[in-house]
């Protein structure tokens, strides 16, 4: 298994199209909910303050080169508590792989196709990241870094597309309400795009060759989906105001739907739902993978590959329950999601940064 | 329908079974056998529940009742 390399600019690919999975069409909805017309200042101080958690993801690979996320776990917390965290970090892998299906069926359901039932949509999607897992992750990154090209250059054509609709004066006033509001939109923003790369360290030390390089390729990858998510949540601000933008439920696809340019370019929203549904796709693989591989893993297996198709009919079916309707997933998402998701993403690595020294100290 | 998803669903574990099972014989690997014998039996378990329309627990509630602590401190902060 530790034969598979991956070079570190597939790493940036696999890094930025994860970070930006996640966070397309959502996110701009329920940051302009929180910071209003600051959103977009949130966005450029969220990659400020998710540099720092990328580092100490590094640091904690960097020490291990051997090992994967299960394995440094229990090398720093020892046996009992190590495996409670790696069954943590297994079971948010699962419920967040779970919880991207949930979101690409309920987007498609409501958007684009209403009249087919969400077990179809979510029954191909899921079919396509099994698929993707059982090929490897080698596959994957390769995938990754041609997802990569063509999301980007697609993204920043519609945002720059649209811009003649942009109204500047809806971003003012600057700081209504002091800095207290973007910080929200802040934690928000850093548990959408940043904690979820948690599952990178299952990829990270253990199947790359330079590890320094491949630390600048993390970070740089972080950087660019900062920017792009950036380009994702002012531009509808400009257009929308923040009040269209915080009471519609996926603003980055109705901005789309404004792109008119001599009624000949028009209706390129489903560009967005294309590339939206690619980077959806890549960090679910890197979720699943780091599942798959995580319960391997745990369980002591030699090949994860013997796991993965009895694991995705569990997360089809599951997916299908795990949010019963739009108003249970507003209060699911602020109230449990942040809150798990900071603890698996910020305080265990932060944690296991502490014990770690604490060892080397003593 | 409940019918059909729940045949479907079976053939798709036989057939998965009739494929996998032997490699992991021949191959003595009897702990992966242990777990994916384990995970397809739960898969299964919840396809025929959700099929036939039976209330299956919600594993975003346990998180919830996890979380259900830091409920108001989260309000606080976000809301």
């Amino acid at each position: 298994m530790d034969k598979i390399k991956i070079t570190s600019h597939q790493l940036f690919s696999l890094t930025a199209n994860g970070a930006f999975g996640g966070a397309v069409l959502l996110i701009s909805t329920l940051v302009a909910g929180i910071a209003k017309q600051d959103a977009w200042i949130a966005a450029l101080l969220t990659p400020v303050l998710g540099v720092p958690v990328i580092v100490i993801y590094c640091f904690l690979g960097s020490r291990y080169p051997d090992l994967t996320f299960i394995g440094i776990m229990k090398k720093i917390f020892g046996k009992w508590i190590g495996t409670i965290v790696a069954i943590n970090f297994v079971f948010t892998c699962l419920d967040n792989s779970c919880g991207i299906i949930y979101s690409v069926t309920d987007f498609l359901t409501t958007q684009a196709i209403p009249e087919t039932p969400q077990y179809v949509i979510s029954l191909f999607f899921t079919t396509a990241v099994v698929i993707a897992v059982l090929y490897g992750i080698e596959t994957i990154a390769r995938a990754s870094e041609l997802f990569l090209l063509f999301t980007s250059v697609l993204i920043l054509i519609s945002m720059i597309l649209v811009l003649p609709n942009a109204k500047p004066e809806n971003l003012q006033p600057v700081f209504e309400k002091g800095i207290i509001p973007v910080l929200k939109g802040t934690t928000f923003l850093l548990s959408a795009y940043t904690f979820p790369l948690i599952s990178l360290l299952m990829i990270y030390p253990i199947h790359l060759n330079n590890l320094t390089e491949a630390v600048k390729s993390l970070v740089k990858g972080y950087l660019w989906s900062g920017f792009l998510i950036f380009a994702v949540v002012i531009v509808p601000l400009l257009v929308l105001g923040s009040g269209m933008t915080a009471a519609l439920r996926y603003p980055g696809y109705i901005v789309a739907k404004e792109i008119n340019i001599g009624t000949v370019f028009s209706r390129v929203e489903f560009v967005i739902d294309a590339l939206w549904l690619t980077t959806q796709l890549v960090l679910n693989v890197l979720l699943f993978y780091g599942c798959a591989a995580g319960l391997s893993e745990l369980f002591g297996l030699k090949d994860y590959k013997r796991i993965v198709i009895p694991l995705g009919l569990i997360v089809f079916v599951v997916s299908g329950l795990i949010i019963p309707d739009v108003a249970y997933e507003a209060n699911y998402l602020t109230l449990v999601w942040i809150p798990h998701m900071i603890i698996s993403g910020l305080i265990i690595p932060v944690l296991s940064l502490v014990v770690f020294g604490l060892k080397k100290w003593i | 329908m409940g019918i059909v998803a729940i045949l479907a669903v079976l053939a798709f574990s036989a057939v998965l079974c009739i494929a996998e099972v032997p490699k992991m014989l021949k191959g003595k690997l009897y702990r992966e056998l242990w777990t994916f014998s384990v995970l397809l039996g739960l898969g299964m378990v919840l396809a025929v529940l959700k099929s036939l329309d039976v209330e299956i627990p919600n594993p975003s509630d346990w998180i919830a009742w996890v979380y259900s602590p830091v409920k108001g401190v989260m309000k606080s902060l976000l809301k």
